[in-house]
């Protein structure tokens, strides 16, 4: 009991400030929650790395005031541009895949009758109007790349034409996934990453498809190390390039990139 | 460190710097007047209002390695203080202000005048009279405090994102966990964690309803 007692105390007294730990960590954007622990699994490491999620912009955006991320995987190039301006990275950024998109709605909704029409899901259907779907879920477009690209499908749908539609906004892509499959809002436009590992088996049947990558940019993923780079987070870098990591992700919803 | 640990770990620290403070603090709005005393309170008072991305936005500029006082910080502590254990027990510390040192205020407020001056007459200087006669009085307000403190430390959500960074081991707190939880569907987790968060909640806060209840019946 003494003992117990004795740890207990000491292991609150640790509150310096991050002790230095040989698992490298890694700021990803959300869009990699469902491939990440393919990718760790190959990497075999005896350090396994620290990885938080969240929409790229906002990660960049907390390594730029100083969050101590060795690796950011970012979900486009243009937030890693910003950071290498502002000096906080160490080497030069590098694709390591290409994103792509997905509608997604509850199988019984307006949104699914849609897509079925749209993407020829079922022969001899009639074109269907959108204009009864009333909430679209996709992920901030101000600092998410998925959400920025699911505005351009949008757009190019001509459905933010539509005035009774309501955007709600994920905080990440990952989040606009879950808000999706939760049954807030008639369905969305999510990255195809996340749905061909999503627990879609205990919810309600959704239909999904793919959607051409002609509809918005493209999505280049790119990632860079930072100024707290350590020795873990390169070789992790370098895996992240190898033929293996490739593999896996073309397999999990990302494209070969262009 | 699991997220239960660190969350149990920040509302440890917070408690213990905090409740002494909010003591004094309470103790001097309670007896003491002076100019500006209204504002005072209101600043005390103000993190009950205020939202916690308020907070954790001041929190952030000012602290940030690319402000002068943040880096000033930093390279005192070796290490930018956002993103860090030692962010999360500062912005908490703010943050409870109020619930440490209302529950103190009032327990000073309610000993009679009378009490404290007869305790002086009899020769007792004003510190013998704090510890041996204001003290005891208080103790309920003072277990209340530690407990308002320690509970709303563990829920804490907002400031704890905004300024923590969702840092595995470092500052991915189980309010935090729950949260990253949901968005990777992992459900069990998230309701494992929901579940024990708002057991020991309950618990704790019954705890002191109890004592409150049997102190006043023993008297």
């Amino acid at each position: 009991m003494k003992h117990w007692l004795t740890a207990f105390i000491l292991s609150l007294i640790t509150a310096g400030p991050l002790q230095a730990n040989d698992a490298p960590l890694v700021a990803a954007a959300s869009s990699l929650r469902q491939v990440w622990p393919l990718l760790i699994n190959a990497h075999n490491s005896e350090h396994e790395p620290r990885v938080t999620f969240g929409s790229s912009g906002n990660l960049a955006r907390q390594i730029a005031q100083g969050a101590p991320f060795e690796l950011f995987l970012s979900a486009d190039k243009s937030f890693i541009d910003t950071l290498h301006e502002q000096g906080k990275t160490s080497n030069k950024p590098a694709p390591y895949a290409a994103g792509a998109l997905a509608w997604v709605a509850p199988e019984q909704s307006s949104l699914a009758k849609w897509i079925i029409a749209r993407f020829g899901l079922e022969s001899d259907e009639a074109p269907f109007p959108i204009n009864s779907i009333t909430r679209l879920t996709i992920a901030n477009p101000a600092f998410a790349p998925y959400g920025r690209a699911a505005q351009q499908v949008l757009d190019s749908e001509g459905i933010t034409d539509t005035q009774n539609i309501k955007l709600s906004l994920g905080e990440n892509a990952a989040q606009a996934m879950q808000f999706t499959l939760s049954g807030a809002s008639d369905g969305g436009i999510v990255p195809l990453a996340l749905v061909h590992g999503a627990p879609i088996a205990s919810l309600p049947r959704f239909v999904f498809a793919e959607i051409p990558h002609s509809s918005h940019e493209p999505l280049i993923h790119s990632m860079v190390l930072t100024t707290h780079a350590s020795d873990n987070a390169k070789t992790l870098f370098a895996f992240l390039l190898s033929k293996r990591a490739q593999q896996i992700f073309i397999q999990n919803g990302f494209r070969a990139i262009p | 460190m699991s997220p239960f640990w660190l969350s149990i770990k920040l509302a440890f620290w917070t408690t213990i710097i905090l409740v002494p403070a909010g003591l004094l603090i309470g103790r001097a709005l309670a007896y003491w007047q002076f100019v500006g005393k209204s504002w005072v309170e209101a600043l005390v008072y103000l993190p009950l209002v205020l939202p916690p991305t308020v907070l954790g936005y001041y929190l952030l500029v000012s602290l940030s390695p690319n402000s002068a006082f943040g880096s000033a910080v930093a390279s005192i502590l070796g290490a930018p203080l956002v993103f860090s254990f030692p962010a999360l027990v500062l912005a908490s510390l703010i943050v409870n202000l109020p619930f440490a040192v209302q529950p103190a205020q009032q327990a000073f407020a309610a000993i009679a005048e009378d009490t404290r001056e007869a305790a002086w007459v009899s020769g007792l200087s004003s510190l013998q009279t704090f510890i041996r006669i204001e003290l005891p009085q208080c103790w309920l307000g003072i277990l209340c405090a530690a407990t308002l403190t320690f509970a709303h430390t563990l829920g804490e959500f907002g400031v704890v994102l905004m300024v923590g960074g969702n840092i595995a081991g470092e500052t991915r707190t189980l309010s935090i966990a729950i949260y990253d939880s949901v968005q990777s569907f992992d459900m069990d987790a998230a309701g494992w964690m929901t579940a024990g968060l708002l057991l020991f909640s309950i618990t704790a806060l019954a705890i002191v309803r109890v004592a409150g209840i049997n102190s006043r019946a023993s008297r």
